[in-house]
């Protein structure tokens, strides 16, 4: 018996030895079909822009000639990295707010009746559909000087004339950032949650353990993920983001991200503004693979 | 160069897409490349009628495109174009132009004694470009504080106006703008002293400033929120606009001048039909033309004082015209340079 | 709070290596609630007239129950029955719409799980996944603020005891599901609950698994004297496991009572079909108090409900023989062989009697010598004891 299944055997095993590697090859080939456009679309101008920011301008013109002088002149001039940092700080502490606001707001959902939750999420989400300048008009009517905060606080009292405080102001770019990028940080925290086996709540409490102390051990670091996305989201849209600064933060509103707009847009000093961008993006990257790294080591 | 595309771009509404049309060679057909607002009915259709021609216009969205579209086909895609002055100098250096023969020009002469010989047009005997359409960054003011116009940009570095005043986000206007209150000849053209002069009184007057603000719309926003009593100004229609929204603005030229746009014709070294070309030229510079375009679209024109007067536009002569600058990429660090101050 | 287990050192010596002879003695103490911690046979838990409705659906009807100190209880019924509902109440996990709930005297009805002196092993065990076997285990020490080194050894000696000593620095994710199961059962057992409840547990682990932790349980559960209400829906698990049975079926408590009682004297349908298999036929009561069946009259029926006039007669397979010749004092009914099945130690017949032939049985025999001349069509005799009959109450027809 054995002698003779042996040989069928080991014909099936090669037969579907070769079916596998036939379909490997078919899978692989579908995968480049399909991946070709947004490489194309995304990549392609992605290498352009990398391999600009190794160029130079002279005269009005891109000199293709290769050249680390960018670069240096982002690394030896204390006027770019002075903006630079103070970018990172702002886009930090904008991502801290953000996450101070959103952790309740997306804890609160998730401990409603399901059939509130996904109303009141959507109506957190609402926003997002709208233009980001009307946003920003808008946020900006409320915080002026003649703007409804204002007009309110006199009318109440608080203060007996317009102050101008709300606005053009550090804290005013954290507030209006902070207020626009929030969905961004409510959304992955609340789907985070979500993901959280409700046995685990129940267990923790038929441990013995107060609803404090079940959010503390339990609750809080399994959201830990979708608190590192939310911030990570929040600090690249903050960091990308050089139009609110400018709207919003007055004299302060000086960030790297208008840095690299100026090389574009006004200097036409394109190779600068790709080193800068280049920088940027490494930045991010660097950032989401910190965060991915750390949330791995934490088994979560 | 961009608030003109700016203001140009507010006021067609954001219908700036350049039409692709199919060059046809005709000899019953002109070829128009110009910001929109320069090719209205009211001249365009009687040129046409007269002339029997058809006239295909294609609207420029920014300084950039034209000159790319310019030097990409030497000129053959269009057969007369419209520009900003103060590029004359790159499409003569690029060889994208024909001087003009200002004796086929009967019109000429009604050019005004500050278009009619420009030096931004009329260069070495040579007339290069056509002055059609100008206008100002004039001084914006709060017509309920200042009982009188202000008399010189110095009111926007004042102490007393703290909080209430407000500079434009560029670096050409508000170097520009810096140059002439510090009394130096020549804004387009400064020597490093001069510079380091300008970034000094720019980082100064951030403790008067509001805020920068971003473009025509904000400009205007900002202003009519934040009680702001006066502003560097992108624009004669921003005025119009403030009214619109109860403020009573008005517009004054500062005793140090101030800077102005001036957009001209230009004749393409690919046109297919010179006569047809003078023939619009000229119908351009035509009294009637002019009053036509000052009274609809509110631009300064060259050839009808008297519609100026009744617009308002009567400091032409006050303007110190845009010109190109090479140091660019030194005006975009020292203006980093006063934001990150 | 509640007493911390305590390991008996004593058995450190005879430590196993099976896994399932983990040796270490754990018992709940009977310090703090030693007064109130009922010798085995009292009465540990009762329910009274407890129900839960969702959204007027009564997912448990109005329903006592009372839990012997000491015991394996099982809920035993389909999905749906209300078995899980239970437990939820009792581990504080819903709130009943209506009755109460004692426990040692005490009324816990509308006490926060947190407060409940029971613990509960869930179906999908429920570990905290960013947690450590060992910190799992000491969850229920920690939040009740018993010292790290405390905590430490004890949550040694409760893994020593499931068998799982080298895994304490494992995360759920590194561990099999028997060892996952075992760590739950650590991590519930470590805060001595008077009452264990488990939900399923074995129903994710695959058969060789399953039985071995059916042991396992079982000998723990005989080791600690805890008592354990374990929810099911294999009624063989529960046969295996338990001290005593509670069969649910549509929110209803339908028999409580010992594996043999309910697999012998089924008290309902439901219960007769719901445990094995079984030869179910109408019965009628005639006018002398003897029964009639479609097989035969019986003379003296043995039993209980006095009273109702219809009832089902039910026999179990295995209780039918094929004997050669009639058995006296049986009721014997010749017949046709319709169906021969063999599974190894047993064969299933299924027959057809002769005067009867719609009412057809199921035989289960033990395989021997002489099964295997039963075939389709064979002729047989078949015979059972009236005495093994069960009766229970039908709705005339």
């Amino acid at each position: 018996m054995i002698s003779t299944a042996a040989p069928n055997e080991s014909a099936k095993q090669t037969w579907s030895g070769i079916y596998t590697t036939r379909a490997r090859a078919a899978r692989a080939g579908l995968f480049v079909l399909v991946a070709l456009v947004p490489s194309v679309l995304v990549l392609l101008p992605t290498l352009t822009f990398v391999a600009n920011s190794f160029f130079v301008v002279d005269n009005g013109e891109i000199v293709k000639t290769f050249t680390l002088s960018n670069y240096a002149t982002f690394f030896r001039d204390a006027e770019y990295w002075n903006v630079f940092i103070n970018t990172l700080w702002l886009c930090f502490q904008v991502a801290l707010a953000s996450l101070i606001l959103a952790y309740p707001i997306a804890w609160f959902i998730w401990r409603l009746p399901e059939r509130y939750r996904y109303g009141l999420l959507f109506l957190i989400i609402l926003p997002l559909f709208m233009s980001y300048v009307v946003k920003l008009f808008a946020i900006r009517s409320i915080l002026g000087l003649d703007g409804f905060l204002n007009q309110f606080l006199v009318f109440t009292g608080f203060i007996d004339r317009p102050y101008m405080a709300f606005l053009f102001s550090r804290n005013a770019i954290i507030a209006a950032q902070t207020i626009m990028f929030l969905p961004y940080m409510v959304l992955p925290i609340f789907l985070n949650l979500e993901r959280i086996p409700p046995s685990l709540i129940q267990a923790s409490s038929d441990l013995g353990a107060s609803a404090g102390t079940t959010f503390r051990h339990i609750v809080l670091p399994l959201s830990l993920p979708g608190v590192a996305g939310g911030l990570v989201f929040v600090f690249i849209m903050s960091l990308g983001d050089y139009i609110t600064p400018q709207m919003v933060g007055g004299m302060t509103g000086h960030t790297f991200g208008r840095v690299v707009w100026s090389q574009f847009g006004v200097t036409y000093d394109w190779p600068l503004g790709a080193a800068f961008g280049v920088v940027l993006v490494l930045i991010c990257t660097t950032l989401v693979a910190g965060v991915g790294l750390l949330s791995r080591q934490r088994r979560i | 160069m961009e608030r003109r595309t700016f203001l140009k771009a507010s006021l067609s509404g954001g219908l700036l897409l350049a039409a692709p049309y199919i060059a046809r060679a005709s000899a019953n057909e002109l070829r128009i490349q110009t910001w929109e607002g320069y090719t209205e009915p009211e001249w365009l259709k009687p040129f046409e009628e007269k002339h029997n021609v058809v006239c295909r216009v294609a609207f420029t969205t920014s300084d950039d495109d034209l000159f790319t579209k310019a030097l990409a086909s030497k000129g053959a895609d269009f057969d007369v174009f419209a520009l900003n002055t103060s590029l004359v100098p790159r499409y003569v250096k690029a060889g994208l132009y024909q001087p003009l023969d200002r004796k086929k020009l009967p019109n000429y002469e009604n050019l005004a004694p500050v278009f009619h010989d420009n030096p931004l047009t009329f260069v070495d005997g040579e007339v290069r470009s056509l002055p059609f359409a100008w206008g100002s960054n004039p001084l914006i003011y709060d017509q309920n504080y200042f009982k009188t116009p202000p008399e010189s940009w110095g009111v926007l570095w004042d102490p007393k106006l703290n909080q209430q005043v407000m500079m434009v986000d560029d670096s050409i206007s508000a170097i520009s703008m810096t140059a002439l209150y510090l009394g130096f000849e020549d804004p387009f053209n400064l020597n490093s002293d001069q510079y380091d002069a300008i970034k000094k009184k720019l980082i100064e007057q951030k403790k008067v400033l509001l805020t920068y603000y971003a473009g025509f719309a904000d400009g205007v926003s900002l202003f009519a929120q934040n009680s702001v009593k006066a502003m560097y100004s992108m624009g004669e229609p921003q005025v119009k606009s403030l009214k619109d929204k109860g403020v009573n603005a008005a517009l004054t030229i500062p005793k140090e001048k101030a800077t102005g746009w001036l957009d001209g014709w230009m004749l393409s070294p690919g046109c297919r039909n010179v006569e047809l070309a003078y023939a619009w030229f000229d119908a351009c510079l035509a009294k009637d033309t002019g009053k036509s375009m000052t009274t609809k679209l509110g631009y300064g024109n060259t050839t009808d004082l008297a519609a100026n007067q009744a617009a308002g536009l009567t400091y032409a002569d006050k303007l110190v015209w845009y010109r190109m600058t090479d140091d660019l990429p030194l005006r975009t660090k020292l203006w980093n340079e006063v934001k990150n101050a | 709070m509640r007493a911390a287990v305590i390991a008996d050192p004593r058995t450190d010596t005879s430590r196993g290596t099976h896994p399932d002879t983990g040796p270490v003695f754990m018992r709940a103490s009977s310090g703090e609630r030693g007064d109130r911690t009922g010798s085995a046979g009292e009465n540990c838990l009762l329910l009274r007239a407890i129900s839960k409705t969702y959204g007027g659906e009564h997912a448990l009807h109005p329903t006592d129950l009372e839990v012997k100190n000491g015991e394996f209880l099982t809920i035993l019924g389909p999905s749906g029955s209300g078995k899980t509902t239970i437990l939820r109440l009792v581990g504080g996990f819903a709130r009943a719409s209506s009755g109460r709930i004692v426990l040692d005297g005490e009324d816990i009805t509308e006490l926060p799980s947190s407060k409940r002196p029971c613990n509960t092993v869930f179906q999908d065990y429920a570990l905290f996944p960013h947690k450590t076997a060992a910190d799992n285990v000491g969850y229920g020490l920690m939040v009740r603020g018993i010292p790290a080194q405390k905590t430490a050894a004890k949550v040694s000696e409760a893994l020593r005891f499931v068998g799982l000593e080298g895994m304490a620095r494992k995360y759920p994710s590194q561990l099999s599901g028997g060892q996952q199961q075992r760590v739950a059962l650590a991590r519930s057992l470590i805060c001595a609950p008077r009452v264990l409840l488990l939900d399923e547990p074995l129903s994710a682990l695959d058969a060789d698994m399953r039985r071995q932790m059916q042991h396992f349980l079982k000998r723990i559960q005989k080791e600690i004297r805890t008592t354990f209400i374990f929810v099911t829906h294999d009624q063989e698990e529960a046969i295996t496991l338990s001290d005593r049975i509670a069969v649910m079926n549509q929110g209803r408590l339908e028999q409580l009572g010992t594996p043999s009682e309910i697999y012998y004297r089924p008290a309902t349908h439901f219960v007769a079909t719901f445990l094995g298999d079984n030869n179910i036929m109408e019965a009628t009561v005639l006018t002398n108090g003897a029964l009639s069946l479609p097989v035969g009259p019986v003379e003296r029926p043995v039993f209980h409900g006095q009273g109702a006039q219809a009832f089902w007669a039910a026999i179990r397979p295995e209780r039918i023989s094929l004997p050669k010749e009639p058995v006296s004092g049986s009721i014997n009914i010749p017949a046709k062989v319709v169906d021969v099945a063999f599974s190894g130690a047993l064969t299933t017949l299924r027959i057809s009697p002769i005067d009867t032939p719609d009412h057809t049985f199921m035989v289960k025999l033990t395989s021997c010598r002489g099964t295997e001349e039963f075939t389709t069509g064979s002729s047989v005799l078949a015979a059972f004891d009236p005495a093994d009959l069960s009766f229970f109450p039908r709705k005339p027809s």
